[in-house]
């Protein structure tokens, strides 16, 4: 799923912060903002479901408590 | 010994010749830069040279020989570094237009460390701009790979591998925070290491994300990496982050064999479909050649590696745009249409979206260490394929455009271990159909460095690849 910004949205965000966009970098910015924002989603989705302890990661990495999904099952 | 002998004499080599005195280091910086005079206009290895420096310290060096003092085994040798470390009073332009003015008024740590240890610079080396990813029109000329130099030779190191490689010089600086070290050697066949992060200072390193990076070093050789790591290495009180262990006495290592050294291979590095067959093909020889040597051949599992591209860039990327973020309000066209991009698309990742993938690199980090506790090194292809054509300015185009896209996931098989932190390097571990090198990366567990030149050694004496040149 792309995140689907339209170059006019990613213009208003960059003047948001103070960046301007020339029209020679928006559509590219536009794609590849979209493509970041859909492989990071997807990622999140993906991994960081569930409650998560506040203490370090234990040895293998897993820091959701099991059965604690916050998605429907 | 003629000028043309001394070229792709190893470091260890050089050095015995200047110790013995059989030849001095005014010569060898002579044959060097003659060398350099005569290919790097079709190279476009070097931005800046030092030939009248280089040539003072030689003398010095020359000097202290003739006193019986001797630095180590470095004292004569010359080096050159990536155009991202300081140099006292020598232009350091980070590859880019920004920067063309900068004049250093100190020595990098490990610039420093390398003279100190009798190292000669040479000069400085091209690079990628800003060290973050392909560049459209590089702005101090085009790098060019010495086995065809219609093709690239990767980045961001792509001066320091491609130097290496051409014998402009035996051994160079370069510096990796997603693979710029590894990828270059890969493509060059020449052997690059990112130390452990903490490893080296990274005083005087004009980086992009200060949590990846680390200056390494490439050479022919393990044993010639090895000497130049042992002197950059150690603690920095300017540069608090560096680890306080002991530097170990790499090379004494070396020449001490495989036997029992169990080797994981990573299946989803491995397996990846980018990885082109017969790259695979060559990791999968060079992994017989261990294992005959005494090697005990596994595959690991690392699920979440196969996610560190995405990890990776919600760390690394917003941290260059924060970075460079004065330079994309005050001048942005003076920076190269391509890392402009990214660095504007950086710019405009949500805050909380990044960090809550972010937090993810101690999940891998932790993964990497557990197969690391079952197994004494990982391997894994270094680049997806061998070195890509130069493209003209004109062609490079989009995120659609093929090339690119090709370009920015060359870094998918590195970057993990920027992420983790681990010591990684790339050895020279065969050649394709059209006589272009590809590497074998090998990881270790952190601060055990010894454990990968280790096994590059012994993979390096069993197939001989670094005994090609490239036909310049």
């Amino acid at each position: 799923m792309s995140a689907g910004l339209t170059p006019e949205q990613v213009e208003s965000l960059a003047a948001a912060i103070g960046l301007t966009i020339t029209a020679d970098d928006l559509a590219e910015v536009t794609v590849r903002l979209n493509a970041t924002l859909e492989s990071l989603t997807a990622l999140d989705r993906r991994e960081n479901i569930g409650v998560e302890s506040a203490a370090p990661a234990p040895r293998g990495g897993r820091r959701t408590v099991p059965g604690t999904s916050a998605l429907p099952s | 010994m003629g000028a043309t002998e001394l070229h792709f004499l190893d470091v260890r080599e050089l050095g015995e010749l200047l110790r013995r005195r059989e030849v001095s280091a005014v010569e060898v910086v002579q044959a060097f830069l003659a060398r350099i005079e005569a290919l790097d206009a079709k190279l476009g290895a070097f931005i800046t040279v030092t030939a009248d420096a280089s040539l003072a310290a030689a003398r010095r060096a020359d000097a202290e020989l003739a006193r019986g003092k001797v630095r180590g085994p470095l004292h004569g040798i010359p080096f050159a570094v990536k155009d991202a470390l300081w140099t006292k009073g020598i232009r350091t332009t980070n590859g880019s237009r920004l920067f063309g003015g900068f004049v250093p008024d100190r020595d990098a740590t490990a610039v420093a460390r390398m003279r100190a240890a009798g190292a000669i610079l040479l000069g400085k080396l091209n690079m990628m701009e800003l060290g973050f990813g392909p560049t459209r029109e590089p702005p101090f000329g085009v790098p060019r790979n010495p086995w065809d130099l219609a093709r690239t030779p990767g980045g961001s190191s792509s001066g320091s591998a491609a130097a290496v490689a051409a014998g402009l010089v035996p051994v160079s600086l370069g510096a990796d925070t997603g693979g710029s070290i590894r990828l270059p050697a890969s493509f060059c066949g020449v052997l690059g290491l990112k130390p452990t992060w903490g490893r080296v200072s990274r005083f005087g390193l004009m980086g992009i994300c200060e949590r990846f990076e680390s200056a390494g070093p490439l050479a022919a050789t393990a044993a010639d990496c090895a000497l130049a790591l042992r002197a950059i290495a150690g603690y920095d009180p300017r540069d608090r982050q560096t680890s306080r262990r002991p530097v170990s006495d790499y090379a004494a290592v070396l020449g001490t064999g495989v036997q029992g050294v169990r080797i994981g291979v990573v299946r989803e590095l491995m397996e990846s479909a980018v990885v082109e067959p017969r790259v695979r093909e060559a990791v999968e020889a060079a992994l017989v050649l261990l294992e005959r040597a005494g090697a005990n051949v596994e595959r690991v599992s690392i699920p979440l590696i196969a996610f560190s591209s995405e990890i990776y860039t919600a760390i690394a990327e917003p941290q260059a745009a924060a970075h460079y973020r004065r330079y994309l309000l005050e001048r942005p066209s003076d920076i190269d249409v391509l890392p402009r991009r990214r660095l504007l698309t950086a710019s405009l990742v949500p805050a909380s979206l990044a960090a809550r993938v972010a937090g993810l690199a101690g999940r891998l980090r932790a993964q990497v260490d557990e197969a690391l506790a079952h197994v004494d090194i990982l391997a894994a292809p270094t680049t997806p394929s061998a070195a890509t054509p130069v493209r003209s300015a004109a062609a490079v185009g989009s995120a659609e455009d093929e090339w690119t896209t090709a370009v920015a996931g060359r870094s998918l098989l590195t970057n993990p271990f920027n992420v983790t932190g681990h010591p990684a390097l790339s050895v020279p571990c065969g050649f394709m159909a059209e006589n272009l090198p590809v590497g074998l990366q090998l990881i270790g567990r952190p601060f055990r460095e010894e454990d990968v030149l280790r096994v590059a050694d012994v993979y390096q004496s069993l197939a001989g690849w670094h005994g090609r040149r490239p036909p310049l």
